[in-house]
């Protein structure tokens, strides 16, 4: 407990029942993201005051059991344990009762008073579904709420019954799910075995009954901290293996006689508007043109939205702002005013042009994922994705990639299996994002005149070919094969919340300033320091000698001009510096944009600039992709890994282009 | 006995069996997948993922994920025409 009379609560339920929305209507903006001590599971804690008394609410990971060993499961069971709230709300979605109460047998298991929020009840009734709370309370004897939580309906009640059972917790006696009677006497001989030991906080019938389900950590507890019972428990265990599966079918028995009296289904066989829309938004060819118009819908948005005001405010950054600093500089040595000004604000720059990207790319999923829609994208796109071991959602990542790979690396979130999202990222630098594209764009007319749309063309096709080629490798010799099983939940199709959406796009753009802002801020003060020391004479700086002391390296791609490989090197900061670089190093003499692509395309042969254009394309992600890429795996060792990818295969692809090209 | 994969679209069935790794079984299971559980086929193309209904939810299912899935097709009731 927080204060004497402070709550804390805890709020659970399987995934789309709306639990992020009742989450977010009780707390609104104040609430506290951070991860689950040693877990790469996201934890929210939000507070708010009922009837004048503090309330802690802790947002339990959206989990569909409690025993098939995730992390998120692990996460959630180990805070009802020993975190002990005073009351877990369960939050159910009307519209698919059955399966979501299966969670509630587990929860009643624990030892923490339960509250059923029954929410969404206008979705299932519109799906000719009707549930009668009282009926289920009585079954059920836990206190359920009917709740419409996208219109805050039924809140304040829910809350007033989780606070009077945490007051008088002996009050709750809830009807809990029994197990089948073919195996009722070797649990209660299990139960016998534990009688009077202490494994942590664990009820011992809680212990018991996962024992014989064969859960892998109790397993693991009871081996380690009870040995001399192990022998014996082992024994039992081994003749009753498949005991998981009448444990589980006890749970839908126990939910198939809750369910029974308090579920009316009034036009059971009609065709529901979800199957209707599916027949559309899942079919193999009517589905791709669904997403394919939505991606147009999304980037259409972005260009013309998002893309001038991203340039409004990296405008205002490095024009005013920019110039009232050096103003405030007027004191100080050139370097240091050099240094904050166009290393350390143009990084900020960098940081802040990114907000109406991430803004209008996070609306876009926090929308598709809240109506249900997410989810068809990935059943359409499983069969294009499965075959490089990756997930149907790690499409939407990949198609987000082609406008930015940051929002793209940051929605591999919605890959649940971590081993699928670790690999998405891994390939979704390979997808050309506008800045790679636009230098692209820019040096291919000099380079090949006429045929510059036939060249475009295949290096961008040549990324995905190599992204899949990547994809195959990685996940053939580092994830061995291992595929993660396709089983999705397809929700039911709802109307969006915009509460919801905005907390989730309000959370995700400031974490994203928060957390990979530093670094891009302090990698573009360090890059700007190496152009500009010791003189800011490009060729003696430190970048400068870098390129000179890599013109043997370049030479086996055909780049062995210094310039040119600085120019390669300022695209970590941000791809589309490749060009502005360019400009700098050849056209220091005030050379129009126009004669830049012309002069560059006079030093270099066919088959070097074929190899320049496709190492562009290829060569290691932009610091805030990289950033981005820290954020979401949390581990710098697979960071470490993208760059080190990224680089091998640039190399590898620019000495291949130029040897084989030289040579035709 | 068959596999859920043959079934066609609209058709209902039993489970009577799930796949032997221990990790699937169980997230089948905590998704309303159970020996015993009715099913109903909303769409199968004879490639690529299904879509099934249990327990009153939906679930896409891949291909060769339906194909360890053994399944009784119940008599009584026939396939509904769509």
């Amino acid at each position: 407990m927080t204060s004497p009379e402070g709550l804390t609560l805890a709020l659970a339920g399987q995934p789309n029942v709306g639990k992020s929305t009742v989450f977010n209507a009780l707390t609104g903006m104040n609430q506290h993201v951070g991860n689950w001590p040693g877990k790469t599971v996201e934890r929210k804690i939000g507070g708010f005051v009922h009837h004048g008394r503090p309330v802690a609410l802790v947002d339990l990971p959206g989990t569909y059991s409690l025993s098939s060993g995730s992390e998120e499961e692990r996460v959630a069971r180990d805070y009802l344990i020993e975190g002990s709230p005073d009351a877990v709300i369960a939050i159910v979605n009307a519209a698919s009762l059955e399966r979501n109460l299966y969670l509630v047998a587990e929860l009643l298991m624990l030892p923490v008073p339960v509250v059923v929020g029954l929410n969404m009840v206008d979705v299932a009734r519109a799906h000719g579904v009707s549930v009668e709370a009282p009926v289920l309370e009585a079954a059920l004897g836990v206190p359920v709420i009917e709740l419409v939580a996208s219109r805050r309906r039924g809140l304040h009640q829910l809350i007033d019954a989780a606070a009077g059972l945490a007051d008088k917790p002996e009050t709750f006696a809830p009807n809990r799910p029994g197990i089948r009677p073919k195996h009722q006497p070797v649990l209660t001989e299990i139960e016998a075995l534990l009688e009077g030991r202490r494994l942590r906080d664990y009820p011992p019938d809680w212990v018991a009954l996962k024992l014989l389900e064969g859960d892998t950590d109790v397993t693991e507890m009871v081996r380690d901290g009870a040995p001399d019972l192990w022998e014996s428990v082992h024994e039992i265990l081994a003749q009753h293996e498949d005991a998981y599966l009448d444990i589980a079918g006890g749970r839908y028995d126990w939910v198939a006689r809750m369910v029974r009296a308090a579920v009316v289904h009034p036009r059971r066989g009609v065709t529901v508007i979800t199957d209707r829309i599916d027949r559309v938004a899942t079919h193999p060819f009517w589905g791709l043109l669904v997403l394919l118009a939505a991606l147009g819908v999304l980037f259409w948005v972005t260009y013309s939205v998002a893309g001038p005001a991203a340039t409004a405010l990296n405008g205002a950054i490095s024009g005013w702002f920019s110039d009232l600093l050096r103003g405030l500089l007027g004191w100080a040595p050139d370097w240091i005013s050099g240094l904050i000004v166009d290393g350390a604000i143009g990084g900020a720059g960098t940081v802040l042009s990114f907000i109406p990207i991430l803004v209008v790319f996070f609306a876009a999923l926090g929308l598709l994922e809240d109506i249900g829609y997410m989810a068809r994208t990935a059943y359409v796109m499983d069969r294009y994705m499965h075959w490089m071991g990756l997930h149907g959602k790690s499409c939407m990542p990949l198609l987000l990639g082609f406008g930015c790979n940051v929002p793209a690396i940051l929605g591999t979130r919605i890959i649940e299996d971590r081993r699928a999202r670790l690999l998405t990222m891994m390939v979704t630098p390979f997808v050309p994002c506008t800045g790679r594209l636009a230098v692209l764009a820019f040096l291919a007319p000099a380079f090949f005149g006429g045929s510059a749309a036939w060249a475009i063309m295949a290096l961008v096709g040549g990324n995905l070919v190599v992204l899949g080629l990547v994809g195959t490798v990685v996940n053939k010799f580092v994830f061995k094969g291992e595929r993660s099983a396709f089983i999705m939940e397809m929700p039911f199709y709802h109307v969006p919340n915009a509460r919801t959406i905005g907390l989730y796009v309000w959370r995700n753009t400031i974490a994203f300033i928060k957390k990979a802002g530093t670094l891009i801020v302090i990698v573009s003060a360090i890059v700007w320091a190496l152009a500009n020391f010791p003189g800011s004479d490009p060729e003696g700086s430190i970048l400068g000698v870098i390129g000179r002391l890599l013109e043997p390296v370049g030479a086996l791609m055909g780049l062995g001009d210094w310039r040119l490989i600085v120019s390669l090197l300022s695209s970590f900061v941000a791809k589309e510096n490749s060009v502005a670089t360019l400009g700098v190093l050849f056209g220091g003499d005030g050379i129009a944009e126009a004669g830049l692509a012309a002069t560059v395309a006079t030093i270099l042969t066919p088959a070097a600039a074929a190899a320049f254009l496709v190492v562009q394309m290829t060569f290691v992600p932009c610091v805030a992709t990289v950033a981005a890429i820290r954020q979401e795996s949390k581990s710098w060792a697979w960071t470490g890994a993208n760059l080190g990818l990224m680089l091998v295969v640039a190399f590898a692809l620019g000495v291949l282009v130029y040897q084989v090209g030289s040579l035709l | 006995m068959s596999s859920l994969a043959t079934l066609p679209c609209g058709s209902r069935a039993v489970v009577s069996e799930l796949p032997r790794p221990y990790g699937l079984a169980k997230r089948l299971i905590s998704l309303g997948l159970t020996p015993g559980a009715e099913v109903r086929v909303l769409q199968n193309r004879g490639r690529g993922p299904l879509i099934i209904e249990v327990h009153g939810a939906r679930l896409a299912l891949g291909r060769h994920q339906a194909e360890r899935v053994t399944v009784e097709t119940a008599p009584s009731h026939s396939p509904i025409a769509e």
